[in-house]
C-alpha cells in the first residue's frame, strides 16, 4: 500500500548511531568523535561543518573504514542502505569502498599516483567494482570525465596527474568517486585549496551529480557560508560532538545554540557595508589595562611622522618576473610576469585593500611593497624616497622597521624554538626601542593584552598556541616594531571565521587609535569590503580597477571585477548583514 | 628530458675531468717519476734523455694534453715498482675483483630487496622486528672484522673453507675465472659473503625506509580508499618505491667496490683492491692514477645510467609541462 | 635538544641505547685510568708474558684478564687505550666535518647563486665516490706529500683530516637543502623585516631549527667514521703503531690467527663491535624521535 511504498523510497541510505572514535588508549586518549548520531536519504546532502579539529574529517575517514591506528572505533553503528556495516571488518569495507561510498579527497597532488596515468586511476577502479571488461571500462571513464565537465576526456586518459592543474584534479577526483556509481559520496573539504570562483563549481558539479545519480552526498567542511547554500541539511561539530543540526534553512536562519549562532555572524556579509565595533568582544587580560594602556602610549609615542602631503606608497609601473625554468638555449627559458606594471597610491591613514584569486600576483606585490623583493623595472617609493636606495642607505634600518608584515601561514610566521616573549622583544632589542629589559618586558605584555591574549601566557612556545591566536601574536611582533605601514597578506585565510573576525576587528581597532597605514591582502573580498576604504582588484599580474570600496561593490567598471563578484556566496539569513535578503 | 640528460653528462665529464687532473696531478707532485724509473748508477746524461722520452721537459698543460690522450687509449705508463705497463697489471687482476663485486653484489640484493620489503610490508610482526635488530648488528660489524672472524670459524677452526687466494683458475683467453672450478667456488664463499654482509644491511635498511615512505603516502592511503584490491595497491606502492630503490643500488656499488679493497687485503684475495693496497704503500704513483680513473669511470657510468633510467620511468621528468587546454582550468 | 634527547629515551630501546653509548664512552675515556697495565710503557711490559690466553682458560693467568699478545702487553689494557684513540679520532673527524658542512650548508643554502653553484659542484663531484675511497684517497695523498716518516701525532691528524674531508659533504649538502626550506618561512622574512641582519638570522634563528637532523646525522657518522678509522689502521695507513686504535690492535693480532692465538684478534674485534653497535643505536633511536610523521 502506499505507506510502505514511501516508507521503501524515502528509507534511510546512511544511519549512524552513536559512533565514537578516539585516539590513543588509556588516560590520554582524546575522543575525537564523540557519541555522532545522523541519517542521511537518497538524493539528500548533508553538510558538516565546524572549526578546524572539531572531528569532521576524522568522521569521514571512520565511515570508511580508514580510521587506521591510533585512532579506534570505540563503540557505534553504522548502517548502509538498512544493512549494518562493520568498520573494523577490512575485507568487507574494501568491497564498499569505492563500490558503495565514494570519496572525494582534499588534497589532490598527494592522493593521485604520479607514475599512472589518468585513464588507469579511473579503469582500474572500475573494473575492481563492476564487472566489465577493458573497453567498456574505458567506455566509462571518458564518461565519468564528461560528466564532471573535462573536456576532450579520450586525450586526457592518456594524461599524468601532474599534467592537470589543480581545479581539473579536483574534478577528476570527483570523477573517481562517482565512475564505480557508489550509493554515496563523502567529500572531505573538496574546495579548501581552489579559488572562490572555483570552489562554487566544484560544489554545484557535487550538487547537480548527487541529483542525476541518485547518490547521497556527504560534505564536510569549515566553510559554513559556502556549503549552507547547496545543503539540504546541515550539521554542526564542536569538539567531537554535534551541537546543532537539522534543515539548513533552520539551522542557518534560526539558530538555536550559540555556537552556531557565532559561526554564522561572523561570516563576513558581502552584500552590505558594515560598520565594525572595535574590539568589542576580545577578551582583554584582567592583568591590565594599565600595561595595555602602556602599550598604548608607547605606540603612540613612536608615530612621531611629519605630515607631508605624500602618499605613504607609491609603485609606479612595477614590474617582476620570475625564472620558471633555466635553459641554455634561449627557446626553452621560461620565466613569469607576476607583476606587470602595477601604479598605485597609498594614503597615510588609510586601509587599502587588494584583492584577486591566488596566482594573481597579490603576494609578489605585497614583498615589493615592503622592500623584500626588488623589482625588475619601476620604481617604489616610501614617504617620497625611493624605498630600494633607502634601505641600502644609512637610514636604512630606521625605514626597515617602519614597514612591517604580517602573513597567511600562522604555523611558519613564529619562530617554533622562540619563546612568544622573545619574538615580540626582538624587534624592540634589535632597535633599542625602550629604556631597559624591565620596560621591554611591560611593553611586550602591553602588547600581548592589546591583542586580546593573556599576558601570562606570553612564556610558551608557538605551538601551545591555536592559529588566531598565532595571528595575534605576529601582529603584536609587527606592531613591537612601531610601523608606520602596515602590510597584511592574507592574514586571515588560514584561520576559522571566529579568529577571522577577532583580527579584522583588531586591524580596525588599529586604523581608529592609531592612525595606521594598512595594506589589506586577500582573495576573500567580504573581507575587503568590511574593512576597506579603497580597493584594487587584480589579475595574473595587472591591475584591473582601483576604486573607493562602496563604489567598486556597487558599480564595479571591469568585467573581471564583475565576475568576481558575481561569484559570492549568498548571505546566510542569520548573518550580520541582516534580515531579508538572500541571494 | 633530453636537457636533463645533456645536464647529467656535462657534469659526468666534469667529474672526469677533475679526477684526470688529480690522477696527472699524482705523478708529478710526489717526487721524480725519473728517480723512481732508474738505478742510482745512471748518468745524468741518461736521466734527460729518458726525461725527455716521457716528454717531462715539455710545459705542464702539454704534458697533461699527452697523458690525457694516452689515457684514453689505456695507456698509463708503466709502474714504478713492476716496471711494466700499468694497463697490463689491471688487466690482469680486474676479473678477480670483478667477479668478487658481482658475486658480493648479487647476494646482497638478492637478501636485501626483499628481506627489505618484508620488513616494511609486516613491520609489526615479531620477525620484521627481528630483522631490523639484526640488520643493525650487521651495520655494526666492520667488514674487515666480519672476514677476520669468518676465517677464525671456518678456516681454523672447522677447516671447511679456503681462507686466502682464488683456488684454481681457468684462463679464457684474458679473463681468468675461479668460477668453473670446484676450488675456486669454494675460495669465492667467505670473501663474497664478507664482502656482501654489510651491503645486504644497508640495502635492506634502505629498502625499508622508502617503501614505508611510499605506503604512508597519502596515495596509498587513496588508492584504500577508492576500495582497490590489496595487490593492485601493493603494486603501486612497489613502482613508486622502485626509483628510489635503483638510485641506492647505484650507490651501493660503489661502495662494494671501495669495500673490496679490504676484503681482498683480508682474504688475500689477488684482485684490483689488494693491487692498490700495494701501490699506496709503495707509493707507486702511475698505479694509484690508473686505479684512480678507471674506478671513477665505473661510478660515473653507473650514475648516469641510473639518471637514464630515471628519466625514461618518471613521467615528470619525461613529458613537457604541458599547459592544459580548455577553459576548465 | 634537551626534549629530544628525552623523546629519544622514551622511545622503543631508547634507554638501552643512551646507557650503552654512556658505558663505553665512560670505559673508553676513564678507562685507562683504571687498566691495570699501561701497554705501551715500555717498562711496564714484560716478554716473558708473551700470547697468554685469557684468565679462564687452563694456560691462563689471572693477572691478564684477555690473555697478552705476542710483546707481553695485556689485552684487556690494550682495548682500553685502543679504544680511547678510535672514539678520539673518530669524534673529532665529525665534529669537524659537522662544522664545515653546516658552515658551507648554510652559506651555499642562504646566498644562493655562485657560492652554491660552486660547492655543489665540488659536492657532486665528491659524492661520485664512496667514502672509504675517499679517505684512503686523501690519507694516501697527504702521506706522499709529506713522505716518508710519520710521527704519532701526524698519522692522528692525517687519518682526522682524511675521514672529516670525506664526510662533510653529507652535511653540507643536508644543511644546505634545510637551510633553503627554513630561509622560505615567513618567519625569516619577518626577521629581515625587523631588520636582523643575515648572520643574526642563520645562527640565531635557521640554525636551531634543523638542529635536529644535523646531530642525528653526526651520531650515524660517527659509528661510520669509527668503522673508516678502524678499516684504515687495519689496513696499514691509519694511526701508527706506537699509539694504537682498536684497527691496529686487530691487524697485529690477525698475523696470530692461524697459530691458535684467536684472542689477540677477538677481544678488541669484540669491543670494536660494541661501540659501533651501541653508537649506532643511539642514532637511530634518536633519528626516530625527530621524525615528524611519527610525533
Amino acid at each position: 500500500m502506499i505507506p510502505v511504498a514511501e516508507a521503501e523510497t524515502t528509507a534511510d541510505l546512511l544511519e549512524v548511531c552513536n559512533l565514537t572514535i578516539a585516539y590513543g588508549i588509556g588516560t590520554r586518549a582524546v575522543t575525537a568523535v564523540d557519541d555522532v548520531s545522523l541519517r542521511l536519504r537518497s538524493r539528500e546532502i548533508l553538510a558538516i561543518v565546524g572549526e578546524s579539529g572539531a572531528g569532521k574529517s576524522t568522521l569521514a575517514s571512520g565511515l570508511l573504514g580508514l580510521a587506521d591506528p591510533p585512532a579506534r572505533i570505540v563503540r557505534g553503528e553504522v548502517r548502509l542502505a538498512g544493512r549494518a556495516i562493520d568498520l573494523d571488518d577490512e575485507a568487507a569495507m574494501r568491497r564498499i569502498r569505492g563500490r558503495r561510498i565514494g570519496l572525494v579527497v582534499q588534497d589532490t597532488q598527494a592522493a593521485l599516483d604520479p607514475l599512472c596515468t589518468v585513464g588507469r586511476h579511473l579503469t582500474e577502479t572500475i573494473t575492481t567494482h563492476l564487472p566489465v571488461d577493458r573497453r567498456e571500462a574505458r567506455a566509462r571513464a571518458i564518461e565519468a570525465l564528461r560528466s564532471v565537465g573535462i573536456t576532450g576526456p579520450e586525450l586526457r586518459l592518456g594524461h599524468y596527474p601532474h599534467q592537470f592543474s589543480g581545479g581539473m584534479r579536483q574534478r577528476l577526483v570527483v570523477a573517481l568517486a562517482i565512475c564505480a556509481k557508489p550509493e554515496l559520496v563523502i567529500a572531505d573539504e573538496p574546495t579548501t585549496n581552489l579559488d572562490a570562483p572555483r570552489k562554487r563549481q566544484i560544489l554545484d558539479l557535487l550538487g547537480a551529480l548527487c541529483r542525476d545519480h541518485e547518490m547521497g552526498l556527504i560534505l564536510v567542511s569549515h566553510d559554513i557560508g559556502l556549503v549552507g547554500a547547496v545543503a539540504d541539511r546541515v550539521m554542526v561539530m564542536r569538539r567531537g560532538r554535534i551541537v546543532e543540526a537539522g534543515a539548513a534553512g533552520d539551522v542557518l536562519g534560526n539558530p538555536m545554540q550559540p555556537y552556531t549562532r557565532e559561526l554564522i555572524r561572523a561570516v563576513p556579509p558581502a552584500r552590505r557595508r558594515q560598520r565594525l565595533l572595535p574590539r568589542a568582544e576580545a577578551p582583554v587580560a584582567a592583568e591590565g589595562s594599565a600595561s595595555v594602556a602602556l602599550a598604548k602610549a608607547w605606540l603612540v609615542a613612536g608615530r612621531r611622522f611629519e605630515p607631508s602631503g605624500l602618499p605613504l606608497l607609491e609603485l609606479d609601473e612595477v614590474t617582476m618576473t620570475f625564472v620558471l625554468r633555466r635553459s641554455w638555449l634561449a627557446s626553452r627559458r621560461r620565466s613569469e610576469r607576476a607583476v606587470d606594471r602595477v601604479t598605485l597610491e597609498i594614503q597615510p591613514g588609510e586601509m587599502f585593500g587588494l584583492v584577486g584569486e591566488s596566482g594573481s600576483g597579490k603576494s609578489t606585490l605585497a614583498r615589493i611593497a615592503s622592500g623584500l623583493y626588488q623589482p625588475v623595472s619601476g620604481k617604489v617609493r616610501f614617504a617620497g624616497a625611493d624605498l630600494q636606495a633607502t634601505l641600502a642607505g644609512r637610514g636604512g634600518l630606521e625605514v626597515r622597521r617602519q614597514v612591517q608584515m604580517v602573513f597567511q601561514d600562522p604555523f611558519s610566521s613564529l619562530d617554533a624554538r622562540w619563546r612568544v616573549l622573545d619574538i615580540i622583544a626582538e624587534p624592540i632589542r634589535l632597535h633599542g626601542l625602550t629604556g631597559g629589559p624591565a620596560e621591554t618586558r611591560d611593553v611586550v605584555r602591553g602588547l600581548f593584552g592589546y591583542v586580546g591574549l593573556d599576558a601570562h601566557a606570553s612564556d610558551r612556545y608557538p605551538h601551545q598556541f591555536s592559529a588566531g591566536q598565532r595571528q595575534r601574536i605576529a601582529l603584536a611582533r609587527a606592531l613591537a616594531a612601531r610601523p608606520r605601514f602596515l602590510i597584511c597578506d592574507e592574514p586571515t585565510s588560514a584561520l576559522d571565521v571566529v579568529s577571522q573576525e577577532i583580527i579584522l576587528r583588531l586591524l580596525a581597532a588599529l586604523r581608529q587609535e592609531l592612525g595606521m597605514t594598512v595594506l589589506l591582502i586577500s582573495h576573500d573580498l567580504a573581507v575587503i569590503r568590511q574593512t576597506c576604504d579603497r580597493v584594487a582588484v587584480m589579475r595574473a599580474g595587472r591591475l584591473c580597477e582601483i576604486a573607493a570600496t562602496e563604489t567598486l561593490f556597487e558599480h564595479p567598471q571591469h568585467p573581471y571585477t564583475r565576475e568576481l563578484l558575481a561569484l559570492l556566496p549568498r548571505d546566510l539569513p542569520g548573518s550580520a548583514g541582516g534580515g531579508t535578503a538572500v541571494g | 628530458m633530453l636537457e636533463f640528460l645533456a645536464r647529467r653528462l656535462a657534469q659526468s665529464i666534469v667529474v672526469m675531468l677533475v679526477v684526470a687532473v688529480v690522477a696527472f696531478g699524482l705523478g708529478r707532485y710526489a717526487g721524480d717519476p725519473v728517480d723512481a724509473l732508474v738505478g742510482q748508477d745512471t748518468t745524468q746524461a741518461q736521466r734527460d734523455a729518458l726525461r725527455h722520452e716521457l716528454g717531462l721537459d715539455q710545459p705542464v698543460p702539454v704534458q697533461f694534453v699527452r697523458w690525457l690522450g694516452d689515457a684514453v687509449r689505456g695507456d698509463f705508463g708503466l709502474s714504478w715498482r713492476w716496471r711494466r705497463p700499468v694497463i697490463r697489471l689491471i688487466a690482469e687482476r680486474a676479473p678477480a675483483t670483478l667477479e668478487l663485486a658481482f658475486a658480493a653484489a648479487l647476494l646482497a640484493f638478492v637478501t636485501g630487496v626483499p628481506l627489505g620489503v618484508y620488513a616494511a610490508l609486516r613491520r609489526e610482526r615479531l620477525s620484521a622486528r627481528v630483522l631490523m635488530a639484526a640488520s643493525l648488528v650487521g651495520v655494526s660489524l666492520p667488514t674487515f672484522l666480519l672476514g677476520l672472524l669468518l676465517i677464525l670459524l671456518f678456516g681454523v677452526t672447522l677447516r671447511w673453507l679456503p681462507t686466502f687466494g682464488r683456488g684454481d683458475v681457468v684462463d679464457l683467453g684474458g679473463w681468468t675465472t675461479g668460477l668453473l672450478t670446484r676450488s675456486g667456488l669454494r675460495a669465492l664463499i667467505l670473501p663474497s659473503v664478507t664482502l656482501a654482509l654489510f651491503q645486504a644491511t644497508v640495502i635492506m635498511r634502505l629498502v625499508r625506509a622508502g617503501m614505508l615512505e611510499v605506503l604512508h603516502g597519502e596515495f596509498i592511503r587513496y588508492a584504500r580508499a577508492r576500495g582497490l584490491p590489496r595487490h593492485i595497491v601493493l603494486a603501486h606502492a612497489l613502482k613508486n618505491a622502485l626509483l628510489p630503490v635503483c638510485s641506492i643500488a647505484a650507490l651501493q656499488l660503489g661502495s662494494i667496490v671501495a669495500f673490496a679493497i679490504v676484503t681482498e687485503q683480508v682474504f688475500q684475495w689477488p684482485g684490483l683492491g689488494l693491487l692498490f693496497i700495494q701501490a699506496i704503500e709503495r707509493v707507486d704513483l702511475p698505479l694509484v692514477a690508473a686505479y684512480l680513473v678507471l674506478v671513477s669511470a665505473m661510478f660515473v657510468g653507473v650514475n648516469l645510467c641510473v639518471d637514464l633510467l630515471y628519466g625514461l620511468v618518471d613521467p615528470r621528468l619525461r613529458a613537457d609541462r604541458a599547459r592544459p587546454s580548455g577553459t576548465l582550468g | 635538544m634537551a626534549s629530544v634527547l628525552h623523546r629519544s629515551v622514551r622511545a622503543r630501546g631508547g634507554v638501552a641505547a643512551v646507557v650503552l653509548c654512556a658505558l663505553v664512552f665512560l670505559a673508553a675515556f676513564v678507562g685507562p685510568a683504571l687498566a691495570p697495565q699501561n701497554p705501551f710503557d715500555l717498562a711496564d711490559i714484560d716478554l716473558s708474558n708473551a700470547s697468554i690466553p685469557p684468565a679462564w682458560l687452563a694456560a691462563g693467568d689471572p693477572r691478564f684478564l684477555l690473555g697478552t699478545d705476542d710483546q707481553g702487553r695485556d689485552i684487556l689494557s690494550a682495548i682500553l687505550y685502543g679504544a680511547r684513540i678510535s672514539l678520539l679520532v673518530s669524534l673529532s673527524a665529525v665534529v669537524l666535518a659537522m662544522l664545515l658542512g653546516t658552515a658551507v650548508g648554510l652559506l651555499s643554502g642562504w646566498y644562493g647563486g655562485i657560492v652554491d653553484a660552486v660547492t655543489m659542484r665540488i659536492a657532486d663531484v665528491q659524492l661520485t665516490f664512496p667514502a672509504l675511497l675517499v679517505a684512503l684517497l686523501i690519507d694516501g695523498l697527504i702521506r706522499g706529500a709529506i713522505g716518508g716518516a710519520t710521527g704519532e701525532t701526524t698519522a692522528l691528524l692525517v687519518v682526522i683530516a682524511a675521514i672529516a674531508l670525506s664526510l662533510w659533504v653529507q652535511f653540507a649538502r643536508m644543511v644546505r637543502a634545510l637551510t633553503m626550506v627554513e630561509a622560505g618561512k615567513p618567519y625569516v622574512d619577518a626577521g629581515r623585516l625587523i631588520g636582523a641582519r643575515p648572520a643574526r638570522l642563520l645562527l640565531l634563528h635557521v640554525l636551531p631549527n634543523i638542529a635536529g637532523p644535523i646531530f642525528v646525522m653526526a651520531t650515524l657518522d660517527l659509528a661510520f667514521a669509527i668503522v673508516v678509522e678502524s678499516t684504515l689502521s687495519y689496513l696499514g695507513v691509519g694511526v701508527s703503531a706506537a699509539r694504537p686504535s682498536l684497527g691496529t690492535l686487530i691487524r697485529l693480532g690477525s698475523d696470530f690467527l692461524y697459530s691458535g692465538a684467536w684472542w689477540m684478534t677477538v677481544f678488541p674485534g669484540a669491543a670494536l663491535f660494541v661501540i659501533v653497535l651501541a653508537v649506532n643505536l643511539l642514532g637511530d633511536r634518536w633519528r626516530d624521535a625527530i621524525d615528524p610523521r611519527l610525533q
